[in-house]
């Protein structure tokens, strides 16, 4: 051997030495991998096998392994054979530490895998190693199988019973004899059910045993588990016996079990098993019930998500299999077992929180399946627990007596079932009184009382999860007294998200029934808008502008608009606060010092809440000509409606010069807001608004012009389609010119000022809206659509195919330079320049072409293709290639499979025929 | 081919029950009669504490074919929702749901969950599916990380 064994060593020593730098590290790696597989490789490996150092031990052995897996330097075999077998009696002989001799018998096994007639190797294994070791070979026989089998499951499946016939019999016969006395045997053991079932399944019984040895019960559930749930239907009915009656055996549970191991695994055992069939273990359902109740809290009890996802299956199995009536008498003491572990706790952590909450909702969906068994009687005692805890309060006079956790933890769940009542209101239905019950309450006067902000919140959702009810006759004596608690929670910062959103929702559904409340709702926002989260301010406001739209009198109206958007326009920012902040955190003492510190943030705070205002504002039903007619004659008319609009106008042309993308944005949006209204002071005039587009689009940025973009789409999309439109008169002709002047300018932002002029293309098609000069106009659009349908950027890309698309969908006749500069810029995708991902766009398009145009289509195809090969990648096709794909296109005349045809040339010019398998 | 999607879809429920990450929820819509549509689902998908996705969940309309788990399901979050990789629809555009990437019949639904879980915060710039954000999240970082953060507030439960 040439290569010297001290600096071997000292190879090792250095891999082995962590605070080596790593390039002195990979240097000694390389050198000694170079070693492994050179041809002194196998000599080496048996040195360092026999050094008394056991990392060159194990080095040693891993040499082995690499000499195996490349083949290249070995001696002959029967030295192969008679060293491993020896090396590995030399570990157990000298006692080396278990990962050399697993490595050893790993190298064994890859051998005896590899080569045909090695036939006494197993027989030789057995002879000189533990049960456990043994167990390992075999394990490492079936892993070195199923990675040498890359064939389809049911080949693998063969071609590993094939190999492994004889070993097979020999591992049973062990396992047989040592009664599986082992961890590795069962895990082993495992291993070769999954391929011999049948075979090894007279074993399953000694398995079963070991349910009741506390050293196996772990891996003995996890092994039982794993095969009951593979192959269930192959037990033999009186191995489920058995496994039965090992079940019976755990019917108490013990008082700590959360730290008893043996229990947690077969309680995990008898869920899993019972998941999978549902008629045969019943008699643990005594047991599963029980542990439903533990006095452990969810996130102490490691079964606690187990046992509920068991009970939450049966409901559903019992439900689904017509087991109703026997499942009720399991239900019903399961849900109240639960109750008093879904309450929140005061020493429930942060960190606890999420399992909590995610437990609860789990909870939740039970409560919901169950409720198909358990009826109504739940509403009831859901209402129940709220109404008797507040009246336990009012008899000892004593707020603080109130039992907030259990209402949060009723109103918590009503707002879970909320949608099976959906908008179903009828008032003979017993859970529609439990929730006029709730509403009726004191409930709502005494919450603000609650210093925990989570039972608010809970109650604040409960709210919006109702809204339906507030609309009935019933309903609507509480709207009024629920929307004021809803705005005194604006003025919590950790309420303020769910209270804005539930504000928002029972504004834009109860509208006409709160038009007298707009005083107190205005007086309350002037008093707290400085200090709302902006989300929250825009979302409030959005809910005063439901309300104030549905004032019939114009003359109030305008009063009211005015005002609100006065008071926007009054806005300071006292503080951003985080809507997770502690309760303490109330608006009364966020700071005043954060003042107005960010002109930007103030800014958009009030541009959003004026776009929500204008949003609002719009009528949800269609109006009559005659009202349209009215509502302009007030709004050109009237004083106040005039200068607020003007107003407007000044803040919207004030902005005009801004380069802050999301200033524009909301600018536009505020405009957008009134396009589709024929009148009110967020209704600016078609001239108006052109011509903003026009100014901005010639000064803005790349980011700004995307929101002027769309404002174009949205107006002209608006303006042609009659049925969105209120307006009597859309876009003239000249207006349309205009737009798409500005569009065409604006061509640098190619894929949004396609995709409007799509949209405006669709539009006009749909509606059947000639328009000469857009012809024209559409013409000079093109000469920027083609080149872009060979665009590398897929945004561009898909645009100009949507565009070209709807383009020569309609048109009869198109110019022969549009039509050579098209096919050109196709074949050039198709021709290998597309991307794999991409190709459909470009397909999309020439399918079009081919199928409305195929005059045209055919002299450019038959040109570029045959005659005048556009390029060199497609002259460099045969030309029987070239000849048939131009046939086969034609022939499928645009049809689905055109798509298959172009892949297949997409891939020929690419150079990689083989990978494309014709779809039959 | 019914059958075996709904067999396949059954387990996926039972294995879900048994095993699922915190935070998350999936459970089968109702239809118009009130009975239990396994084809389309709801999920619930936590944006991953310490990223500026966390305390939000996003719902995910997840709508299996009768060809599942051979094909993949069509995922979707809400309509113009604010992510490189989600279309405009609120369609979700992830290897592991394209047939002809990486989906695999073995995926699970907890798989999914937590491929898009992942997702959100991990965007892949290679597979645009709308401008707005695929354009902040490349050019303008500080934009996109204050849309996300008022896009959660949105989402905050």
């Amino acid at each position: 051997m040439n290569t010297d064994v001290n600096v071997l060593f000292e190879l090792i020593k250095i891999i082995q030495t962590p605070q080596n730098n790593q390039e002195t590290f990979r240097n000694a790696q390389r050198q000694l991998q170079s070693v492994q597989k050179s041809n002194e490789g196998w000599e080496v490996a048996k040195v360092l096998l026999s050094s008394p150092d056991n990392q060159a031990q194990f080095i040693g052995a891993q040499t082995f392994l690499v000499q195996l897996n490349e083949r290249k330097n070995l001696p002959p075999l029967n030295v192969v054979q008679q060293d491993l077998i020896q090396s590995l009696q030399s570990c157990v002989q000298l006692g080396y530490s278990s990962f050399v001799t697993r490595k050893v018998v790993s190298a064994v096994a890859k051998q005896f895998m590899s080569s045909a007639d090695w036939n006494d190797c197993p027989h030789l294994v057995l002879n000189i190693l533990p049960l456990n070791l043994a167990c390992e070979f075999f394990q490492f026989l079936i892993e070195y199988s199923e990675l040498d089998t890359k064939i389809p499951n049911e080949t693998l499946k063969n071609g590993i019973k094939q190999k492994l016939s004889v070993p097979c019999a020999l591992l049973y016969k062990i396992l047989d004899e040592t009664d599986l006395k082992c961890k590795e045997a069962i895990e082993v053991y495992v291993s070769y059910c999954n391929y011999f079932f049948e075979e090894f399944k007279p074993l399953l019984p000694k398995l079963l045993n070991h349910l009741f040895i506390p050293e196996f019960v772990v891996d003995a559930t996890s092994a039982v588990k794993e095969l009951y749930q593979n192959f269930r239907r192959l037990w033999p009915v009186s191995y489920k016996k058995q496994l039965a009656v090992v079940f019976s055996n755990v019917q108490q549970v013990p008082a700590d079990y959360v730290d008893d191991e043996a229990f947690l695994a077969v309680v995990g055992l008898i869920v899993d098993v019972c998941m999978e069939d549902f008629t045969e273990f019943t008699n643990m359902y005594p047991l599963l019930a029980s542990l439903a109740g533990s006095p452990y809290h969810i996130v102490d009890d490691p079964l606690a998500f187990p046992i509920l996802g068991f009970w939450n299956q049966y409901v559903e199995e019992a439900i689904s299999g017509g087991m109703e009536s026997s499942a009720i008498e399991f239900i019903k003491p399961v849900i109240s077992s639960y109750w008093p572990r879904v309450k929140l706790y005061s020493e429930l952590s942060n960190s606890d929180l999420n399992e909590f909450t995610g437990f609860r909702r789990d909870y939740t969906d039970f409560l919901e399946l169950s409720y198909q068994l358990v009826g109504s009687e739940m509403f009831e005692h859901l209402t129940y627990v709220v109404l008797n805890s507040i009246e336990h309060a009012n008899k000892v006079n004593n707020p603080d007596e109130i039992d907030w956790f259990s209402i949060e933890n009723a109103l918590y769940c009503l707002n879970s079932l909320s949608d099976i009542i959906g908008e179903d209101y009828k008032g003979d239905r017993p859970e529609f009184e439990s929730i006029q019950r709730i509403f009726q309450s004191d409930l709502w006067l005494i919450l603000p009382q609650c210093k925990n902000f989570r039972v608010k919140q809970t109650a604040v959702n409960a709210i919006g999860c109702f809204v339906d009810f507030f609309q009935t006759k019933e309903g609507q004596p509480f709207l009024a007294t629920t929307l004021n608690y809803l705005f005194t929670c604006l003025e919590s910062p950790s309420l303020q998200i769910s209270a804005s959103k539930s504000i928002q929702k029972l504004c834009r559904n109860c509208r006409d029934l709160l038009t007298n409340e707009i005083p107190v709702f205005l007086s309350v926002y002037e008093r707290i808008r400085n200090y709302l989260e902006p989300l929250c301010n825009a979302r409030t406001v959005s809910g005063i502008g439901y309300v104030i739209q549905a004032v019939p009198d114009l003359e109030s109206k305008i009063q009211i608009i005015t005002l609100l958007i006065r008071t926007i326009f009054t806005t300071e920012i006292i503080e951003f606060v985080d809507p997770s902040a502690s309760e303490s955190q109330n608006f009364t003492q966020a700071g005043i010092s954060a003042g107005v510190n960010d002109q930007r943030e103030l800014e958009l705070v009030k541009l959003h809440c004026l776009a929500a205002a204008g949003k609002s504002l719009q009528d949800p039903d269609s109006i009559s000509f005659e009202k349209a007619q009215a509502l302009k004659s007030f709004y050109s008319s009237n004083e106040l409606a005039i200068s607020t609009h003007n107003e407007l106008e000044g803040i919207v042309y004030s902005c005009l010069q801004s380069d802050d993308p999301e200033i524009i944005d909301s600018v536009c949006e505020i405009i957008k807001t009134g396009i589709p209204e024929p009148a009110g002071v967020f209704v600016f005039s078609k001239s108006f608004i052109i011509e903003f587009i026009r100014q901005k689009s010639l000064i803005c940025t790349p980011d700004t012009s995307i929101p002027i973009l769309e404002l174009a789409k949205f107006l002209v999309c608006t303006q042609l389609s009659g049925q969105k439109s209120r307006q009597t008169t859309g876009l003239d002709d000249t207006e349309l010119c205009i737009l798409i002047g500005i569009l065409y300018n604006r061509r640098g932002e190619t894929s949004a000022a396609l995709d409007v002029l799509t949209e405006i293309q669709r539009t006009c098609n749909y509606r059947g809206i000639q328009i000469t000069s857009l012809q024209g106009a559409l013409e000079m659009i093109v000469g920027v659509a083609i080149p872009s349908a060979g665009s590398s950027d897929r945004f561009i890309l898909r645009s100009a195919s949507t565009f070209l698309k709807e383009f020569l969908s309609v048109r009869v006749e198109i110019s022969p330079v549009i039509c050579e500069n098209l096919m050109a810029t196709l074949l050039n995708q198709i021709s290998g320049n597309a991307s794999r991902s991409d190709l459909t766009y470009t397909v999309d398009i020439f399918k079009l072409f081919i199928s409305c145009h195929q005059l045209q289509a055919t002299v450019w195809l038959k040109k570029y293709l045959i005659d005048d090969p556009l390029n060199e990648v497609i002259g460099s096709q045969e030309l029987k290639t070239r000849t048939d794909f131009v046939s086969q296109v034609l022939l499928l005349k645009g049809s689905s499979r055109t798509q298959q045809i172009i892949l297949k040339f997409w891939l020929l010019c690419r150079g990689i025929p083989e990978t494309y398998e014709p779809i039959k | 081919m019914s059958n075996l999607s709904l067999n396949r879809l059954q387990e996926e429920r039972k294995a879900w029950r048994k095993n699922h990450p915190f935070g998350f929820y999936a459970k089968p819509q109702k239809d118009k009669e009130g009975n239990l549509d396994l084809y389309t689902w709801k999920l619930g998908i936590p944006g991953k504490a310490g990223t500026i996705w966390e305390n939000g969940v996003y719902p995910v309309t997840v709508v299996f074919s009768k060809e599942y788990p051979v094909k993949p399901p069509k995922c979707q979050l809400p309509n113009g929702f604010y992510h490189p990789n989600v279309y405009p629809s609120g369609t979700i555009c992830l290897s592991i749901l394209n047939e002809g990437e990486d989906w695999r019949p073995g995926i699970s639904v907890k798989e999914i969950a937590l491929g898009i879980q992942a997702l959100l915060d991990e965007p892949n710039p290679l597979s645009p599916a709308q401008r707005e954000a695929y354009h902040h999240f490349i050019e303008n970082k500080a934009v996109y990380n204050k849309k996300v953060k008022d896009q959660v507030k949105r989402y905050m439960e």
